[in-house]
């Protein structure tokens, strides 16, 4: 399997603060790749250097074959590397159908963004139901819902994921979760940020785990379960 | 038949308040637009609007382009090209700061500023000339009596067709939508794919182009001349886009032309009788409606700014948000340092008038007054954060009080300004008291409509101020004079101290610390159970209070209370502008800035030049070291805080004085000594990864995180 994403001694931080160091991860074609770690690893911004909205210092970000560090935000969305940031990936006071229509002519043809629009209101009928109400009106799980037909409309190659469980009930985790597989089942490779541990191993090929900005860990989910690198990381010890 | 005659009037009245009323609807668009797209309430949007009309007049008038070539260069040219570079080189770099709203709107009025001072500097002695018509005025017939200019019904149309295009293109078409997309999450509407500042820089063309369109339309109805114009322009669009809720392009559109006719029927009806009923009318109530008429906009400001409900900024991406009060330490610490400076500086200003000629300790005197006013400002947008745009009106309120009681009432000119002061305070308290539960520009406009109507209402009246000025003596106490020069100097002197001891108080122990959490966050100050109405009433009539001092003082100077130099635009907002560039959360901030105000002011002759000056000065401060002159002085007076290169030579060449790094047997070259600070100083940074400078001042690094005081400690 070709690499999708390949991150090289990535170094990155906000303003002089540098927040990840020397940062090396890899995500296969096709693949689920699982980034863990406590509060404050580094996690988020690992994402966000990837998507181009934290400016990357050092090293080198490959995507598809290009370089894509330096890259504005959305010419690296062009590129087919979604991201959906943590919180709500939604605006708000734009009604559903703008919310869905946004990504819908961002990228693709017309004619398989209509299809595409239709597979998503199937799946998700609420979505259907709630077309003219104004997105930030939309519980919790609805606008994760929302944010992931968001990301479905954009025909990603990889699509990031940053905590959609964040103050989300278990049981519309675990819907989240499934609905996240069927990406995968699309082809479409998935880096993962997740505080649910356990749902996250469920469905990761690989994991990483981050502390204080670099990476401690790599390898399969049933090594890391073995290992007490995890309790450590979370721990501190 | 007299109602027949009375019906034509009155429609006759209400055509031309339409038709007067479509430009400021198109105005009010215009700026409802970049507010929309952006989150940028555009304060320079009159000035633009003159600029083209300028622009136009040149083309036309001077050299003899063509005049519709001559508009379409300005409207689709000019003001679109200043929106671009407008957006390029002012919003975007504030916004990848995550920059505050206070910082916006000081930058914003550098623009406006700048564009005035060009204006003033390239057209000067061509002001008050007339502009060319765009369409001809000449008279269409709509039936008995009622007439309607070609130019006003070109302007209808026009607004009719650019609303509904307008609302059109933000519901149907893709820009559209992603300019709601950007305002809604600019950093989301990237991930989607959307190139968020090619949408902002159409919604700035765009916004730009209507307040040139808006321009050249008004221009040939008055004069071309910078400051009325821009004036006119601004009032009429500010209370247009805030009775649209800043957000509804129809209703701006329609409030718009509501203002017009209610404008437009005001000047003609004169009601000292009551058609129909034939009540008589008291004489007052005729002088009520001609000031309603002569102030409209303003009263429509204020009105809308104290009734509308759902009237907040919530659309706007505010950084200062949160539960965390992150500048108060930071605060507390920074007041230790200038003791010896004070001093220096209290010995300098009692020497100071030895040795000088008259007109420059007139100059002194002036700064004196001024350091007052401007402790005013510090004190209330400095240590609480809440935008003043008024602090002319108060300070003239302050001035004219004290004149009128010391002339009428015969009151001892001390005690005249004090009571000039309580009086400020109690329009301070009225400015204050509707607004409480808004923050931010909404408050800040506030002020700016009450100032105009004191300006209007009060300054500028011949039956308040006849002649336009009222003389005032300065003050003498227990048969002291305080006549001369010197000895007013002196006694200005006294005063500054009073109220720069006032002000520090202000911010010290429990007082200052609930100041500084309200200016933080208004969310955490009312969580540890701050009553906020009660502070910010009473940081509003303190504030009034000092101004209206420096304001009586400013006058007494002078001898002579002038109405025209309180004026709410040409002077409360250069103020604000020069506090904030100097440091408006310091008390040496309003000294510095009164220095500079007053020295530009007197050695610059040129006209508009210190105008630009310190435009170019409140654009440049985000890139100040500190964020301000003082700012700035304090980090050279502290090395550590300095940024990068300059930081890393000052330590290299201390070090190498102290001999702290030089190598054992090695002789002291300036070179390697310089090279081995700059080692030492990367393998810092290196080990504790969190020392840096990446704390500037208070505020926010770029995207919004903050690191606290660490390197102020390091």
């Amino acid at each position: 399997m070709g690499l999708l994403l390949e991150l090289d001694g990535v170094t990155a931080g906000y303003g002089r603060v540098e927040v990840i160091h020397d940062v090396r991860l890899a995500v296969p074609s096709g693949s689920i790749v699982a980034l863990l770690g406590a509060n404050g690893a580094g996690k988020t911004t690992t994402l966000r250097t990837i998507a181009g909205l934290v400016e990357c210092n050092r090293g080198s970000v490959r995507f598809d074959g290009a370089r894509i560090d330096g890259k504005a935000p959305h010419e690296v969305a062009e590129r087919g590397l979604v991201l959906i940031p943590e919180g709500r990936g939604i605006f708000p006071n734009l009604d559903v159908r703008d919310n869905l229509r946004v990504n819908a002519d961002a990228g693709g043809d017309r004619a398989t963004s209509g299809e595409r629009l239709e597979q998503v209101l199937e799946h998700f009928p609420r979505l259907a139901e709630r077309l003219d109400q104004r997105a930030g009106t939309l519980s919790g799980g609805e606008q994760q819902m929302l944010a992931l037909s968001r990301a479905f409309l954009a025909q990603p190659k990889l699509l990031m994921v940053d905590e959609i469980s964040m103050g989300l009930a278990p049981a519309i985790v675990k819907r989240l979760f499934s609905d996240l597989r069927m990406f995968k089942e699309q082809g479409v490779a998935l880096l993962i940020v997740e505080q649910y541990v356990t749902f996250a191993l469920e469905m990761a090929d690989i994991c990483y785990v981050m502390s204080h900005g670099s990476i401690d860990f790599v390898g399969e989910p049933e090594e890391l379960r073995r290992s007490s690198v995890l309790s450590s990381s979370y721990l501190g010890t | 038949m007299v109602v027949g005659l009375a019906t034509s009037l009155w429609l006759q009245l209400i055509v031309a308040g339409v038709a007067a009323g479509a430009i400021y609807s198109l105005a009010g668009m215009g700026i409802v637009l970049t507010y929309r797209a952006t989150g940028v309430f555009n304060f320079a949007y009159g000035a633009v609007a003159v600029l083209v009309a300028y622009v136009v007049w040149q083309l036309n008038q001077q050299w003899h382009v063509p005049l519709p070539v001559a508009a379409i260069i300005g409207v689709l040219g000019v003001g679109p090209a200043v929106g671009v570079l407008l957006e390029r080189f002012v919003y975007r770099p504030l916004e990848r700061r995550g920059a505050t709203q206070a910082e916006r709107l000081v930058a914003i009025i550098g623009v406006w500023l700048l564009l005035l001072g060009m204006m003033y500097a390239i057209w000067t002695g061509l002001v008050r000339q007339n502009a060319p018509d765009l369409v001809s005025n000449h008279a269409l017939s709509l039936g008995s009596n009622v007439h309607i200019g070609e130019d006003q019904l070109a302007v209808l149309v026009l607004v009719v067709v650019i609303s509904a295009g307008l609302w059109l293109m933000f519901r149907r078409t893709r820009i559209g939508l992603q300019m709601r997309a950007v305002v809604d999450r600019r950093e989301l509407s990237e991930l989607a794919g959307i190139d968020s500042n090619r949408v902002s820089s159409f919604a700035w063309a765009l916004g730009c182009g209507f307040a040139g369109l808006a321009g050249v339309l008004l221009a040939p109805l008055y004069y071309l001349d910078p400051f009325h114009l821009t004036l006119l322009v601004v009032f009429e669009t500010f209370s247009v886009a805030v009775v649209a809720r800043l957000t509804s392009l129809p209703i701006a559109a329609a409030s718009g032309i509501g203002l017009g006719v209610a404008g437009s029927l005001l000047t003609h009806f004169n009601p000292q009788v009551i058609p129909m009923v034939h009540w008589h009318l008291p004489a007052w109530i005729t002088s009520v409606v001609g000031q309603l008429e002569q102030n409209l906009s303003a009263v429509v400001l204020v009105v809308a700014l104290v009734v509308l409900r759902r009237l907040d900024e919530s659309e706007v991406s505010t950084s200062r948000v949160g539960l965390i009060a992150n500048t108060l330490g930071q605060r507390s610490r920074a007041g230790q340092v200038p003791v010896l400076l004070g001093v220096g500086v209290a010995g300098l200003a009692m020497l100071l008038p030895w040795g000088m000629g008259s007109g420059t300790i007139g100059n002194g005197q002036v700064m004196l007054a001024l350091v007052i006013v401007f402790l005013s400002i510090v004190c209330i947008t400095g240590f609480c954060g809440y935008i003043t745009l008024g602090q002319a009106g108060f300070a003239g309120v302050g001035a004219f009080v004290a004149a009128e009681a010391a002339n009428q009432a015969h009151v001892p000119v001390v005690i005249a300004m004090l009571l000039g002061g309580l009086a400020a305070m109690v329009l301070g308290t009225l400015t204050g008291y509707p607004v409480l539960n808004r923050r931010g520009l909404l408050l800040g406009l506030m002020t700016l409509a009450m100032s105009l109507l004191a300006f209007s209402l009060i300054f500028t009246d011949d039956l308040v101020v006849g002649g336009g000025s009222i003389s005032i003596s300065r003050p003498s106490l227990f048969g002291w004079s305080f006549d001369g020069d010197h000895a007013f100097y002196y006694f200005e002197l006294v005063w500054v101290g009073l109220m720069l001891l006032l002000v520090r108080n202000l911010r010290q122990g429990r007082l200052g610390r609930i100041l500084g959490a309200m200016r933080d966050s208004e969310t955490a100050a009312r969580s540890i159970g701050v009553d906020l109405r009660r502070y910010k009433l009473f940081i509003f009539s303190i504030s009034a209070f000092i101004a209206g001092i420096g304001g009586a003082l400013l006058a007494e100077q002078g001898r002579l209370f002038n109405g025209l130099s309180y004026d709410p635009l040409s002077t409360s907002l250069p103020w604000f502008l020069v506090v904030v560039v100097a440091g408006v959360d310091s008390l040496a901030g309003a000294i510095v800035g009164a220095a500079a105000f007053v020295l530009l002011n007197v050695y610059l002759h040129v006209y508009g030049v210190s105008d630009i000056i310190f435009a170019g000065l409140a654009l440049a401060i985000g890139s100040l070291p500190g964020g301000s002159l003082v700012g700035m002085g304090k980090k050279i007076a502290r090395p550590r805080e300095l940024p990068g290169f300059a930081r890393r030579a000052w330590l290299a060449a201390r070090e190498s004085e102290a001999g702290a790094v030089r190598p054992a047997g090695s002789k002291t070259l300036a070179p390697s000594a310089f090279a081995l600070g700059i080692m030492a100083e990367v393998r810092r940074a290196r080990t504790n990864g969190t020392n840096g400078d990446g704390a500037t001042g208070n505020g926010p690094t770029s995207n919004g995180t903050r690191t606290r005081g660490a390197a102020t400690r390091a």
